[in-house]
């Protein structure tokens, strides 16, 4: 029988002979159609009941392996097209996987080898101490003039020679002699004049490590001043003041809105001629004065005080003995304050001021961490506009 | 004796396997695979053709995996990748034999018969009771449908032997629920026809060989029974 949508009387439609034909077969329910969709529809349950009793098929056992396989190389096929969109010869991009060099006998090989030189190093080390001499080619235990710098220095030994600076000249422009390691790594960056004349050689504020040790030691002997050069005029009061104030403070260094008045009387009057002899710090022994190698200390009796042309505020800083405080501190400063760099002044800049900051921290040193039960070094920090 | 762990969902084995876990994949498309191939066989009437089409199916699917956004469930996903490849592998097929029109059909009736015949004696549920008047009429049965069109067989298979509702067959096809219901009657109608002209050749060809001597039969229908 030949279905016509034409033979559905009024007031039916397909969707409802299809929903009759996917209901369930009840008793007369299908008495109200016209007998030939009667048929049709019965018809139609017929088929659906044996089309949903198909039995299920098996697929074959390895096609989802194959499936697997070839999406595995389509995949590959893939890389190796992109690396063949270039002209001439077609590389694949499939690196395959090397074995690593560092196998386990390789491994084993390289430390007896590694042994083997040590005590080699080892037996030749003894042998020239035995003999009297030294595997050590700087200064310690060099003899002679030790401002000449040794036949047998490499270049690394320049920067161990001492400073030669030409003190005829005028000291408003100190010509950095090659081997002053502390000129050398000043230039580059003006040299700063900071109170009563003093020009003071700059350290760059990217100074390495060892130049914080070197500033470090400066810091020590009351020698170092931190040069903050700042652009804003009219701001530097109020963020040094929030620094001062700061909710969560450094562990390693702490600053004043504003320095004592000797320091900054320091910082900014005539330092005494340098036919005066120098004033020691009140804390300091004998031996207060750090050695600085390859200084020369009649270079630095050269330097004059001059004052800082734009000063705008001088502060005290107060750090702990660590190259990395100072670090710290300079980062800061460099963060909210301007360009800051290190300088040296030939002298205390406050004879008969300890360089160890009174501070809470300092005081109640038993509250910090054992490795701060250090005194603190005061560093004052001169602020100059640009 | 403890209880065995549950199964990961659909879910589950699919992030893992976007994740590159190449056994949750594996276990994924096993959980499917019958079901599909048999949907699939039963679009095309050939299995070779079958296993090959949904061996292409499942490229797709592993290739797409990152791209199902899961709107749809895995199943509805993956049902209509494999419907997708069928409908175009027959649309092609349909097409290459009108541009030829002297090209033998690829696929004869004997061919797809006893591929039929084939995937039915390998039926997991096919026992040796089952009557052989249930058995002709399911043959018949397929026979009829293999005379539909192939978009005909599809909205059949997917309502009566996946039992997908409209809306499933709407996400699979990608066509309204009111034009499935429509579609649906008109394939129900069409697939009626088919099975009474089965049903009277069949007849016939019973008549037919009720008055042949003995020994002598018809090799279609042979191998339709076998």
């Amino acid at each position: 029988m030949k279905y016509d949508p034409r033979q559905i009387p009024d007031g039916l439609d397909e969707a409802a002979l299809l929903a009759l034909a996917e209901s369930a077969p009840a008793p007369g329910d299908l008495d109200s159609l016209p007998p030939h969709l009667a048929e049709l529809v019965a018809g139609m349950r017929a088929d659906r009941a044996l089309l949903a009793s198909l039995p299920e098929v098996s697929a074959p056992s390895d096609l989802i392996d194959r499936a697997l396989a070839r999406a595995q190389r389509d995949a590959l096929q893939n890389l190796r097209l992109v690396g063949e969109r270039t002209e001439g010869l077609a590389v694949s991009v499939v690196v395959p996987r090397r074995p690593a060099f560092w196998t386990a006998p390789r491994r084993m090989a390289a430390a007896a080898a590694a042994m083997l030189l040590a005590a080699v190093g080892g037996v030749y080390v003894g042998v020239r101490v035995m003999s009297g001499g030294t595997p050590n080619n700087g200064t310690i235990a060099a003899g002679g003039d030790p401002t000449q710098p040794r036949p047998d220095m490499g270049p690394l030994a320049i920067d161990q020679a001492p400073i030669s600076n030409d003190h005829t000249e005028s000291t408003d422009n100190p010509s950095p002699s090659p081997a002053n390691p502390l000129i050398l790594a000043s230039e580059g960056a003006s040299g700063t004049r900071v109170a009563g004349g003093v020009v003071i050689p700059m350290l760059p504020s990217e100074a390495r490590s060892s130049e914080y040790d070197r500033a470090l030691a400066l810091a020590r002997e009351g020698r170092l001043v931190v040069r903050v050069v700042s652009r804003e005029n009219g701001k530097v009061s109020d963020r040094l003041a929030a620094l001062a104030d700061r909710r969560e403070p450094s562990r390693v260094w702490t600053i004043a809105a504003s320095a004592p008045p000797e320091f900054a009387a320091a910082l900014t009057n005539p330092q005494p001629s340098p036919g005066t002899p120098e004033p020691r710090p009140a804390f300091a022994g004998d031996d207060w004065k750090i050695p600085m190698q390859g200084l020369d200390e009649s270079a630095r009796e050269m330097l004059r005080w001059r004052k800082p042309e734009r000063l705008e505020q001088v502060s005290l800083a107060s750090v702990a003995p660590s190259a990395e405080a100072l670090r710290a501190l300079e980062e800061t400063l460099a963060d909210r304050l301007g360009q800051v760099e290190f300088a040296e002044a030939d002298r205390p800049i406050l004879a008969s001021s300890p360089a160890r900051a009174l501070t809470p921290e300092s005081l109640l040193w038993w509250t910090q961490p054992p490795a701060q039960w250090s005194a603190w070094i005061a560093v004052p920090v001169v602020i100059e506009l640009r | 004796m403890s209880p065995s762990a549950p199964e990961p969902d659909d879910r589950t084995l699919l992030e893992a396997g976007r994740r590159g876990d190449q056994a949750a994949l594996a276990q994924l498309l096993q959980r499917h695979h019958h079901r599909m191939f048999g949907l699939c066989l039963r679009v095309v009437h050939d299995r070779e053709m079958a296993a090959d089409l949904l061996q292409d199916a499942i490229v797709k699917v592993i290739h797409g995996l990152d791209s199902y956004d899961g709107r749809a469930s895995f199943t509805t996903w993956m049902t209509r990748i494999v419907i997708n490849v069928c409908l175009s592998k027959l649309r092609s097929e349909k097409l290459r034999r009108h541009g030829s029109l002297d090209a033998p059909s690829p696929t004869p009736s004997g061919d797809r018969e006893s591929s039929l015949g084939t995937s039915l004696s390998q039926s997991r549920e096919q026992s040796a009771a089952q009557s052989v008047e249930e058995k002709e009429d399911r043959e018949q049965m397929l026979a009829a449908l293999s005379s539909l069109d192939p978009e005909q067989r599809v909205i059949l298979l997917l309502r009566d032997q996946r039992g997908l509702d409209y809306e499933q067959i709407g996400e699979v096809l990608g066509i309204a629920v009111g034009t499935v219901k429509s579609r649906l009657f008109r394939a129900r109608a069409a697939l009626r026809e088919a099975v009474e002209v089965h049903a009277r050749r069949r007849s016939g060809a019973a008549s037919i060989t009720a008055r042949e001597p003995r020994g002598r039969s018809t090799p279609g229908l042979d191998e339709q029974r076998r």
